[in-house]
């Protein structure tokens, strides 16, 4: 276990770092790149100059760059900034797109899941088959498939033909328990509300998924492949060993690296999906960000690219502490 | 396998993959004399690499796809019956003929309509792929296209992996302090999803960029050219350029990491021992020694990215962050034609499928090449090469 801390303490040691590297980025990105954006956020060029003016002051726009820095990351981190295009708090904004982002991760997961997994298995099982051909080139079509265009084809085929889908609105039920209507609507029994949500939302997360299905199928195959050429494997068989019996130390082996993966696609999956959520016209985190673009909101941009920063950063440590506990392999 | 006592069962394409290398060595041989006699040996593993490619159909098949995508990008512009902006709807009297035209539509452009002062030929030109809002050919567009996605992945492949791959090399071989630094701004970068970092950049990036871009004469008329732009849009394009810089920014980190990682066990080896004892300069070890013996994964990944830079691209077009009008691009026309789907579906479904199979094609080459690739599988192909 000296070996688990000392690598907790080393991983956590780079984290911190990592972290300020993070919004040091974020702040350079949002507002020092763009240039002096205090014309633009009081109107434009008929903008009056005290309102510039104002608006300078406030954000502290002439201050140095060290003290632009601390001031806004302090006010974001505070939820005390407020955006000058939309006059609300910045984390606000951010904490409202979120319950949509939620969902669209969690019905994308159980895609990933549901597919991934099974299909990566028979794969391996029916190796070198026709079967195995066929699931290894799907997989390569999902990761070669531009998905905007994937979800035009499926809005045509789901939508236009056979209204089976929505498109417009989101379902929010009267009551809320998690603020997440998929979750709040399957613990009050409510199958009306569920229906709702799971015909919006359904296709968005298929069209998200279908990319990491086919990598979590490849992935699977293959360290499955590699798990069941371990020498274990021929010592059980030796030793008679029921199948079901060496099956299941085969999947232990090869999910490990499985595991890691499907965190980090979760993780990657809560920081919105730009392109889905504007196809379908879902408010999420990845419309925001492109919301706040098309306002030349930059104090929103800066809000949302932290915001998936520090996400996308504590997904991949809680994944390396998972991986690190259970893979005894593993000591650094 | 100096490959004159060896009996290989050598197909058509393998005297083909003979041929080919033999004649670039050649050529390299011809101004670096004694190059080809030097690498003999790498020469020999680049043409079991191509044997065993012979023998891989997933592999062939990413070779056609890839190959096709590179002519149409080099002949597209020259083969496309119009040009990429040539608007039919001035070139008939009722120009609903012609707007979103269906795949098929046959359009008899007179000696005497507008359009042809705005240099479109008079003729008789048949619709294959149908037509845009603006009566333009979906078919010269899409070849256009490309061309423009062609020079925007070259470009951004033959800049941003090789940052990472050179900081890669430089972090892992000195270690230390030097290695640290780079690889916490390396975690930095990569502590956002790509596309995320690419869209905010390519939003940012163009207030500063554009300027510069614009006044450099020179710059300009090059990519013009290559980009087979009219000189009208020179303006549009240079949010291509953007888009390029900003995916330079974005893909250089992973090459850093992987890079770093192969140097830090390839370090170790004997060879680069003797290397330092013969007093080679630190540059000439990283270049000319341990990069080409960790070449071979990197060339894997490379190949991959093809595919990823190309969907990144036309993802940030979809966006409205990349190409804009009236440039030829797939992501592009598909953000323009879907206002009209599905009824004009062919301006959505054409592009897309454009995408899907030049993508294809650089995965499929690239999941063949990481087979080969494999110490653990390459001995065994090359038994099997071996006809064995």
């Amino acid at each position: 276990m000296a070996n688990l801390s000392r690598f907790l303490v080393r991983r956590l040691a780079t984290f911190i770092p990592t972290l300020i590297g993070v919004t040091f980025m974020t702040f350079l990105i949002a507002t020092v790149v763009p240039g002096n954006p205090a014309k633009l956020w009081a109107g434009g060029e008929k903008a009056s100059p005290e309102v510039v003016e104002q608006i300078i002051r406030e954000y502290r726009l002439d201050r140095p760059l060290w003290e632009q820095y601390f001031f806004f990351m302090y006010k974001l981190l505070t939820n005390t900034m407020i955006s000058p295009v939309t006059s609300n708090y910045v984390w606000d904004m951010i904490m409202e797109r979120l319950p949509v982002t939620i969902q669209l991760t969690l019905l994308a997961f159980i895609f990933i899941i549901i597919l991934g997994i099974p299909l990566g298995i028979i794969s391996a099982l029916k190796r070198d088959t026709i079967i195995d051909a066929v699931i290894r080139i799907m997989a390569l079509v999902g990761l070669s498939v531009p998905i905007f265009w994937l979800a035009y084809l499926l809005i045509f085929f789901f939508f236009t033909k056979y209204r089976i889908i929505t498109l417009a609105g989101t379902p929010e039920p009267p009551y809320s328990i998690t603020g997440i209507p998929l979750i709040d609507s399957i613990i009050m029994l409510d199958f009306g509300t569920l229906v709702d949500v799971l015909k919006r939302y359904t296709i968005p997360a298929f069209t998200l998924a279908y990319p990491s299905i086919g990598f979590v199928a490849r992935l699977v195959r293959n360290s499955f492949l590699d798990a069941m050429s371990g020498d274990y494997v021929e010592f059980m068989d030796a030793r008679g060993l029921p199948p079901s019996w060496k099956y299941r130390h085969i999947l232990r082996n090869s999910f490990i690296p499985v595991i890691t993966v499907l965190g980090l696609i979760f993780g990657a999956l809560l920081t919105g999906a730009p392109i889905t959520e504007t196809i379908f016209g879902l408010p999420g985190i990845g419309k925001f960000l492109l919301d706040s673009i098309n306002n030349y909101d930059y104090l929103g941009l800066m809000g949302g690219v932290l915001f998936v920063g520090i996400i996308y950063l504590v997904v991949n440590l809680i994944v390396d502490i998972t991986y690190a506990i259970i893979d005894p392999r593993v000591r650094y | 396998m100096s490959g004159d006592g060896e009996v290989y069962e050598k197909k058509l394409l393998d005297r083909l993959a003979d041929a080919l290398v033999d004649g670039l060595a050649s050529l390299i041989d011809l101004f670096l004399s004694g190059w080809k006699e030097r690498n003999r040996a790498r020469l020999d593993e680049l043409k079991l690499t191509l044997y065993a490619l012979n023998r891989s159909p997933i592999g062939l098949l990413g070779v056609v796809l890839v190959l096709a995508f590179i002519i149409v990008a080099i002949l597209g512009p020259t083969l496309a019956p119009l040009g990429y902006n040539d608007q039919l709807i001035y070139c008939v009297t009722d120009f609903d003929e012609v707007r979103l035209a269906p795949p098929g539509t046959v359009v008899v452009v007179e000696e005497d309509a507008i359009c042809t002062q705005l240099g479109v030929e008079p003729g008789t030109y048949k619709l294959w792929l149908g037509a845009d809002e603006y009566g333009r050919d979906l078919l010269s567009r899409i070849l256009y296209g490309a061309r423009t996605s062609f020079i925007v992945v070259l470009l951004v492949m033959i800049v941003g992996p090789w940052i990472g791959i050179l900081l890669g090399l430089f972090a892992g071989y000195r270690g230390g302090f030097v290695d640290e630094v780079i690889m916490r701004i390396v975690d930095v970068f990569l502590a956002f999803p790509g596309l995320i970092l690419a869209i905010a950049l390519s939003a940012v990036l163009p207030s500063r960029l554009d300027p510069i871009i614009i006044n450099n004469e020179f710059l300009l008329n090059s990519l013009l050219r290559l980009f087979a732009l009219n000189p009208d849009d020179a303006l549009p394009m240079v949010r291509l350029v953007v888009v390029v810089i900003a995916l330079w920014i974005v893909w250089w980190p992973v090459y850093a990491r992987l890079v770093r990682g192969m140097v830090l066990s390839a370090r170790e080896n004997t060879y680069v021992e003797a290397a330092r004892a013969l007093g080679i300069p630190t540059h000439s070890i990283l270049i000319g020694h341990i990069l080409p013996n960790i070449l071979g994964p990197v060339l894997v990944y490379l190949t991959l990215d093809f595919g990823a830079v190309i969907l990144v691209e036309a993802g940030l077009s979809f966006l409205g962050l990349g190409a804009v009008p009236p440039i030829a691009d797939w992501g592009r026309i598909i953000y323009d034609g879907a206002q009209y789907f599905p009824n004009a579906w062919w301006l959505v479904f054409f592009p897309g499928l454009a995408i899907l199979l030049t993508v294809l094609g650089f995965n499929l080459l690239g999941d063949a090449l990481r087979d080969i690739m494999d110490p653990r599988t390459r001995r065994r192909i090359e038994f099997k090469v071996k006809g064995r």
